[in-house]
């Protein structure tokens, strides 16, 4: 059985304009262990997906589906189991290290406090706390325990960060965009530690990037999304060899490395997406078929594709 | 000697040359010119009030009808009021008064004003609607005139002064705070806190209240002259403090009718309250620049 299973997953935004639709009817599975990459360029609704899961998101959000985590219905479950399974069982590591961390809450405690939380002293709590920053790669972990969020480096932040949603052992982590803001350096250092976190069999993971090259190096499966929908899944490796949906092909090319070309056009506005393909426009092979019909995910093996082509 | 100090050592105590104390936390306001000089005259002057019965040798109440309305002597150096009381020991014990009525009320509204600023700010919807309405009303009255009011419902005590005072102020403060809340709960950090499973007491207490606390302060410390002020007008009027207990206010009150013939007993009152407002005013502009996190990287440890 998946540990996490989402099924017809819909967020949408009231918003003065009208309803936002950020993510259409998404369905995916996370088995024990094993980690699920999520890729699209800005605005594709990644970020949705992941923060839908915790219920993290603003009350004008309006989230339809079901998302089973071991049976139970995080969409739907009362405030208050989910807070138990909040950081013990699926913790977050958030985008943006430098907002996540409190400016007055020394490093030490900001990771102490997941100790405290559980019922730990005070003291037992800032030694696992200590524990926790020397394996996250943090030099002299006591000092950098006594500094201020603001007085570490971007990469230590990130590590920081992430170090306080894997400190309970959680059986799934959802990592929104962790090489996002970072220079090439710490950018490395940081698919490293994610690396080191990918080798731990009990732990699942859902990464949410627009990091090709990190989706490549951590995932086990790929999910790409565009316009808010899963437009292609597979395996990692070969969805980055041999991708069959134009889009992917398109974002594969625009990588530096295999030639910087960038995909034409823009993606549809949520507020009125078209009536067939969403990708139809920006599409080299598009047909007459693609504005009229919209197409649903085809199935074959482990391997599904949004397109009227294959 | 050299034995003493071994038996000392004996018992694990270790004579060193001066008791380590740890500057750095207080290295922004150490720092800060206009706040250390406001703090140490402060501190003189609250000194001062404390130690009045060791300074001056007058009961502050004392009447000598004989030696009333003296000028500035080297036995009144501040001269006598019209009952003969000593100008001095009435401005010192006086400001006792002032400072103790002061720091209650602004202590009193503070704790008001954060605790329904913040449940306004953090809960919202109704009950924030409720409160907000609640703060409109009570900034809608002319602070001196709703004091007044107060007082004349309350009587005339030390107590009720401070109550109506605190009444008076405890909105501004929770608008302030309310405003605050607003602000920092949508910050990353709090949705992390509660991704971690922190409680709502414990988000409150340890993520929000402590980032949204600095404005507040600086308002309070701002206060803290305007009370002084607040307090000193309505025992002006004759309201809130009896004729007994030494405060500036009244001294003024009761110097006016001489003030051609005794200036020195408006004068001196006068002065002290607005050399105390004033140093209260510079104060908390001093804290808003130490607390204003854009002012400068802290000066702690090695980066």
């Amino acid at each position: 059985m998946a540990l996490l299973e989402v099924s017809h997953l819909d967020v949408g935004f009231n918003t003065q304009l009208g309803s936002v639709q950020a993510v259409n009817d998404v369905s995916f599975q996370i088995k024990k262990g094993e980690t699920l990459g999520l890729i699209g360029e800005s605005g594709s609704g990644k970020s949705v997906i992941g923060m839908s899961l915790l219920r993290l998101l603003p009350m004008n959000a309006c989230v339809k589906g079901e998302a089973f985590f071991e049976g139970k219905d995080l969409l739907t479950m009362k405030e208050k189991d989910l807070q138990k399974i909040r950081g013990e069982r699926i913790s977050f590591i958030p985008q943006n290290p430098t907002a996540s961390l409190n400016p007055l809450l020394k490093n030490g405690l900001q990771v102490s406090e997941v100790f405290e939380r559980k019922g730990h002293s005070k003291e037992n709590s800032w030694k696992s706390a200590l524990k926790v920053m020397e394996r996250l790669m943090i030099r002299d972990p006591g000092l950098s325990a006594k500094k201020y969020p603001h007085q570490l480096s971007g990469g230590m932040r990130q590590r920081l960060v992430a170090g306080i949603a894997l400190s309970l052992q959680p059986e799934l982590v959802i990592a929104d965009e962790p090489t996002k803001g970072l220079d090439s350096l710490t950018r490395g250092k940081t698919i490293e530690f994610f690396k080191h976190l990918e080798g731990d069999e009990d732990r699942a993971m859902l990464l949410i990037t627009h990091d090709l090259d990190l989706a490549y190096e951590i995932c086990d499966r790929l999910a790409v999304l565009y316009a808010g929908e899963i437009v292609e899944m597979g395996p990692a490796g070969e969805l980055m060899d041999l991708p069959s949906h134009p889009y992917t092909r398109g974002l594969i090319k625009s990588l530096p490395k295999n030639g910087l070309i960038p995909l034409e056009g823009r993606s549809p506005s949520l507020l009125e997406l078209p009536g067939g393909c969403y990708f139809g426009e920006r599409c080299c092979h598009h047909k007459k078929e693609c504005s009229c019909k919209h197409p649903q995910l085809k199935n074959s093996g482990a391997w599904q594709t949004r397109c009227h082509l294959n | 000697m050299v034995k003493i100090m071994k038996s000392a050592n004996y018992f694990g105590w270790h004579p060193g040359p001066f008791p380590q104390i740890n500057w750095a936390p207080y290295h922004k306001i150490l720092t800060n010119r206009t706040v250390t000089v406001c703090l140490m005259i402060l501190g003189v002057m609250v000194m001062l009030s404390f130690l009045a019965p060791l300074i001056t040798p007058y009961d502050p109440n004392a009447i000598d009808l004989k030696s009333s309305l003296q000028s500035p002597s080297v036995d009144h150096p501040l001269g006598t009021d019209h009952l003969g009381r000593d100008v001095l020991s009435r401005l010192l014990y006086g400001a006792k008064t002032s400072f103790l009525i002061s720091l209650s009320v602004v202590v009193f509204a503070l704790s008001l004003g954060i605790i329904l600023g913040g449940a306004a700010g953090y809960f919202g919807g109704l009950a924030d609607e409720i409160l907000s309405r609640v703060i409109d009303i009570f900034l809608s009255f002319p602070g001196i005139i709703f004091a007044l009011a107060l007082i004349g419902a309350l009587g005339s005590s030390v107590l009720n002064l401070i109550i109506a005072l605190g009444l008076v102020h405890w909105a501004s403060y929770a608008r302030l705070m309310r405003g605050q809340v607003l602000s920092v709960k949508n910050n990353d950090y709090v949705s992390s806190a509660r991704v971690i499973g922190a409680s709502d007491r414990r988000i409150l207490i340890k993520h929000i209240l402590p980032n949204a606390l600095a404005p507040v302060i600086v308002l309070a410390t701002l206060d803290m002259g305007h009370v002084i002020l607040s307090a000193a007008a309505l025992s002006f009027l004759g309201l809130g403090i009896p004729p007994s207990v030494p405060e500036w206010g009244s001294m003024l009150n009761a110097g006016k009718e001489f003030m051609r013939t005794a200036p020195y007993l408006t004068i001196f009152p006068g002065l002290a309250l607005t050399i105390t407002v004033v140093l209260f005013s510079l104060l908390g502009d001093g804290f808003r620049e130490i607390l204003d996190p854009e002012s400068e990287v802290m000066g702690l440890g090695a980066a």
